[in-house]
């Protein structure tokens, strides 16, 4: 068993996952609650554009990002400017795992955002609040409990993706290999069974663990009562 | 703001903190700036260079690493920006194709090595086939070959099954490996009952058993062909890299392991 390989893509996948949710992130946060609290002409597009990493293959993903954020395209050579470079590297990895975990975390945050009682945030800003205020005082509070969620479904997605990780970022051992890169690799080495195996059994541990997490945050009432917690009687559903 | 998301968000960013703190570790400079050379190298010749990595980094003064892959792959993975200093292909075919797009850097391309093919067979196989016509039977279907649309030991397998006439057959037949590595793998696994890689990547092997070598002449000559890619930052390390190869030194390990010298 090739403990170095293994730790590595631990670390590797670790740092990638993290960093893509940390990417996400925000983007996620703007579209769930835009998504949640208004109404506008083009919604039923945004809301398929935000999907759509969701339901087409993720090689195809990887694919569109590859060319975008090529060295010979313009985004690229932008980069190539002031010295960053996102193909074959860790961060085009994490790049990649954001775009496959946006879906998710838009679609959590905002069933979060929903329970919300709309009228708690209409009362804030009746007394003059700003929207950001709004958000971080009335909003975030209520909500943390699915936004947290939200965000280590995103991290379990992350740790999983593999199809646009690959097209991405390569299959560069100690850069780019992340766990179910390191499984494919082993699997696809003579001698690399016994790794196989040490990676996917760390990799289901690691899902649990993320699950556990979840449940410890939202008080052991499940995933799913987390990002819609119990309304309270007399406000509306 | 209660314990409970403070701590979460602590653990988070412990987390990553480490991870990064890891990547941190790996690339901080030594004292003594040696250059890093990045060496794309084919998958048949991963251990070969590993075993000359050590030589190499001492007589080249530099920090060698590899990687390997399909030569089809890494080609394209260069041309789509990934930083390799060095290419060693399998075949001079992906060579000219970066050559074409004008990646490589000019009067840099040297041969470093030869190899041969076999048709192999995991050891406890009971039949094995004594020549490529007999690959036409069911009993050895799928063969484990190099995806023969860009692999250069499949691209060779396929040409000389073509030269016997069989390889209209095999259509379907083949189970096609992303690298020849991968295709041994079919083999050793025993999924495939048969597969056609180098001689080297079996020569120390006990699972598998050589049926017989496959006649050079029905195929285009095997030759790993080196270049330095001209994004490196250090053309003239990596030149003497590839230059190092084709040394005594390089020679007389490419040899050690089972290489052919180069044509």
């Amino acid at each position: 068993m090739d403990t170095d390989a293994i730790m590595s893509a631990v670390t590797l996948s670790l740092l990638c996952g993290l960093v893509a949710v940390a990417l996400a992130l925000p983007v996620g946060t703007g579209l769930a609650w835009v998504l949640a609290r208004r109404e506008f002409g083009g919604k039923p597009v945004v809301e398929a554009l935000v999907l759509l990493p969701l339901v087409i293959p993720p090689v195809v993903t990887g694919y569109l990002i590859l060319m975008v954020f090529m060295p010979t395209s313009p985004v690229g050579r932008l980069l190539e400017m002031v010295g960053m470079r996102v193909a074959f590297t860790w961060l085009g990895a994490a790049l990649a795992q954001a775009v496959l975990a946006l879906p998710m975390l838009v679609l959590s945050l905002r069933v979060a955002f929903e329970s919300v009682d709309p009228e708690l945030e209409e009362a804030a800003r009746s007394v003059g609040a700003s929207g950001l205020r709004v958000f971080f005082r009335v909003t975030l509070p209520m909500s943390w409990h699915g936004m947290v969620a939200g965000c280590l479904l995103a991290l379990a997605r992350a740790l999983g993706e593999f199809g646009a990780t690959v097209m991405v970022a390569g299959n560069i051992e100690g850069e780019t290999r992340t766990l179910p890169l390191a499984i494919y690799s082993a699997m696809s080495s003579p001698e690399g069974g016994t790794t196989a195996a040490g990676l996917v059994v760390i990799a289901i541990a690691m899902a649990c663990a993320v699950l556990g997490v979840c449940r410890w945050v939202s008080g052991r009432t499940g995933l799913v009562s987390a990002i819609r917690p119990r309304t309270r009687p007399g406000s509306h559903a | 703001m209660r314990a409970k998301p403070l701590l979460l968000m602590a653990l988070l960013v412990l987390c990553g903190a480490w991870s990064g703190g890891c990547d941190e570790a790996s690339s901080r400079a030594p004292a003594v700036e040696k250059t890093k050379l990045r060496v794309a190298i084919a998958a048949s010749l991963q251990d070969v260079m590993a075993d000359m990595r050590e030589v190499m980094q001492r007589e080249l003064v530099a920090d060698i690493e590899f990687v390997p892959g399909a030569s089809s792959t890494l080609a394209k993975q260069i041309e789509a920006g990934l930083d390799a200093d060095v290419f060693i292909s399998a075949s001079s075919e992906w060579v000219d194709y970066l050559e074409k797009q004008a990646l490589t850097t000019r009067g840099t391309r040297l041969n470093v090595a030869g190899n041969r093919l076999v048709v192999i067979a995991p050891s406890n196989s009971s039949s094995v086939p004594t020549s490529l016509r007999d690959l036409k039977e069911a009993a050895f279907h799928p063969i484990a070959i190099g995806d023969p649309a860009h692999v250069p030991a499949g691209r060779y397998a396929r040409q000389a099954l073509e030269a016997v006439g069989v390889w209209n057959d095999l259509k379907g037949k083949t189970a096609d490996a992303p690298d020849v590595r991968a295709a041994l793998a079919f083999v050793t696994s025993l999924q495939c009952r048969v597969g056609i890689v180098y001689q080297t990547d079996v020569a120390k092997r006990l699972d598998v058993r050589v049926c017989f070598p496959v006649d050079p002449l029905l195929h285009k000559p095997i030759v790993y062909t080196g270049v330095v890619v001209n994004r490196t930052k250090d053309p003239e390390t990596a030149y003497r890299l590839v230059g190092w190869l084709t040394g005594p030194r390089g020679a007389e390990m490419f040899r050690s392991e089972g290489f052919l010298p180069p044509q």
